[in-house]
């Protein structure tokens, strides 16, 4: 994954989120984005996947090119996928029909497929025999199996994960995180915001230290953990130990 | 408090279904002594074969009102949806427009609007047809009600659901038919069927502009039998066996869309 961004900046009303970002990441499987709550993580996340636009600044993400305009964010967004903390399944309907309804009505796909690819994924993702449940019936680690076979489905380019974890008890994290390390494991390029620590230095392969809406810190995944140069990255990753 | 009593009387998750009815009757019958006390005490003897002659007469007015029920409420529903989505417009104009037509309708009598309608729009804009405009005047009267009511449910569903049908990649168009509005309608069909209800008794009021409805009709059948008492019950009932089954219908509805959040 190749990903550059320049002078990105997000206000809302008088807060500035976003001060003047810039950075490249020439090239990555996963790069993950840590740093205090409020400080523009999920922000830049939530611009990198095409939900929210910039005030002003450019982002490359592999060949495309943000912001786009109205009628192209469409595009962008069918080819990448997001999992949200909050889940944001689909409450009126079941695990599987949340799966397949993107892939039927966005993607094209016949009702049987989608049925059968949504099934395959909830097996994949250890939950089929939740399959006819509301989300209202699921613990949250399940609903967040869902959320993330739902993204997965449709095949992303990208996936954007924001803070997958912090709605969840912590017994029930873990499974969650299982998840996410069978989408590295099925080659997926993920981008994942996250306060999990010891799961952030196991899966990323680069690192992004955030905080007040400045970018403290970045690089290799090793480095970045093991030696951090900032002294707030490093404080914070001392804390977070 | 006793405990027999409260088995009888109060209403836990253990109560059966016979105790439930025996509280349901009694208040019915509680409703009625009330009602056959008052006609005692006035000295009345009802005679409701006084209405037989006119049976025709009212089984046509019963079908009216029905009539005028559908298409005013398909009316109000479309109307209703159209403009809670101005009402969310970017554009102001849109937005505006429905704001002034909710504040309009909803802060003037019905009585003055069909008026106002009949008089004024329907002769400007050459509309003979009474029919047609009682239902255009309670589609309209009753369109803003039911806008307030899907405005409601549209703004009552969590912005989450837009950003994760939007991340998805569906169009606004799939995006409402498939995620927003299944649920705005499970959470908007109680007061949406209570609007229908409201609506079956307001097509009453056009019988200002000699539209034959249900009501007119019994009034007019009163001034040839005089026996009001039995010519108004009837009208209360006939309008009840519309809504009744109306709330029934809402029950059953409710129940299929049901899912927790």
């Amino acid at each position: 994954m190749k990903l550059k961004f320049k002078n990105v900046c997000k206000n809302y009303g008088n807060q500035v989120v976003l001060n003047n970002l810039t950075g490249v990441v020439s090239n990555a499987k996963a790069i993950v984005i840590i740093g205090p709550s409020g400080g523009g993580k999920s922000t830049l996340l939530r611009i990198l996947a095409g939900l929210e636009d910039p005030d002003s600044g450019k982002i490359t993400l592999n060949n495309h090119i943000l912001p786009k305009s109205h009628k192209d964010i469409r595009e962008y967004r069918k080819q990448m996928a997001v999992v949200f903390q909050a889940f944001n399944l689909f409450p009126h309907l079941s695990a599987i029909d949340n799966i397949a309804l993107p892939l039927e009505k966005v993607h094209n796909f016949s009702k049987s497929e989608s049925i059968n690819r949504g099934y395959k994924l909830l097996e994949q993702f250890k939950i089929e025999e939740h399959k006819d449940k509301k989300p209202n019936q699921l613990s949250g680690g399940q609903k967040q199996r869902v959320a993330i076979a739902r993204a997965f489905a449709l095949n992303p380019e990208v996936m954007f994960l924001d803070e997958p974890t912090s709605a969840l008890d912590p017994d029930l994290t873990y499974e969650v995180l299982d998840a996410i390390k069978e989408l590295k494991r099925n080659n997926k390029q993920l981008i994942l915001v996250t306060h999990e620590m010891k799961f952030a230095r196991e899966i990323g392969d680069y690192g992004m230290f955030i905080k007040d809406g400045i970018i403290f810190e970045s690089g290799e995944a090793n480095a970045f953990f093991n030696n951090p140069k900032s002294e707030s990255l490093k404080r914070f990753l001392d804390r977070g130990m | 408090m006793n405990k027999t009593f409260r088995k009888i009387f109060v209403e836990d998750k253990n109560t059966s279904k016979l105790i439930k009815s025996f509280n349901g009757l009694s208040a019915f019958v509680i409703l009625a002594l009330i009602f056959i006390f008052s006609v005692y005490k006035i000295n009345y003897k009802f005679d409701f074969s006084s209405i037989l002659p006119y049976k025709n007469k009212i089984i046509k007015a019963y079908a009216t009102t029905l009539m005028i029920g559908i298409f005013s409420m398909i009316g109000a529903l479309i109307i209703g949806t159209v403009m809670a989505i101005f009402k969310r417009s970017k554009y102001m104009i849109l937005k505006y427009f429905s704001k002034l037509y909710i504040e309009l309708i909803r802060g003037t009598p019905f009585l003055i609007q069909i008026f106002f309608f009949y008089f004024i729009i329907a002769t400007a804009f050459g509309l003979n047809n009474k029919y047609i405009l009682g239902c255009i005047i309670l589609a309209v009267f009753s369109g803003a009600y039911v806008t307030e009511i899907i405005r409601g449910g549209l703004e009552s569903i969590s912005m989450s659901q837009h950003l994760s049908a939007d991340s998805l990649g569906f169009t606004i168009f799939q995006k409402y038919r498939y995620v927003i509005f299944p649920q705005v309608i499970k959470r908007i069909l109680p007061a949406l069927t209570g609007q229908l209800s409201t609506l079956i008794k307001d097509s009453s009021l056009l019988s200002v502009i000699a539209v034959s409805e249900l009501s007119m009709n019994i009034l007019e059948i009163d001034s040839l039998n005089f026996h009001t008492f039995e010519n108004l019950t009837l009208l209360g009932i006939l309008y009840l066996t519309i809504t009744i089954p109306i709330s029934i219908l809402s029950k059953k509805l409710e129940r299929k869309y049901h899912y927790e959040t």
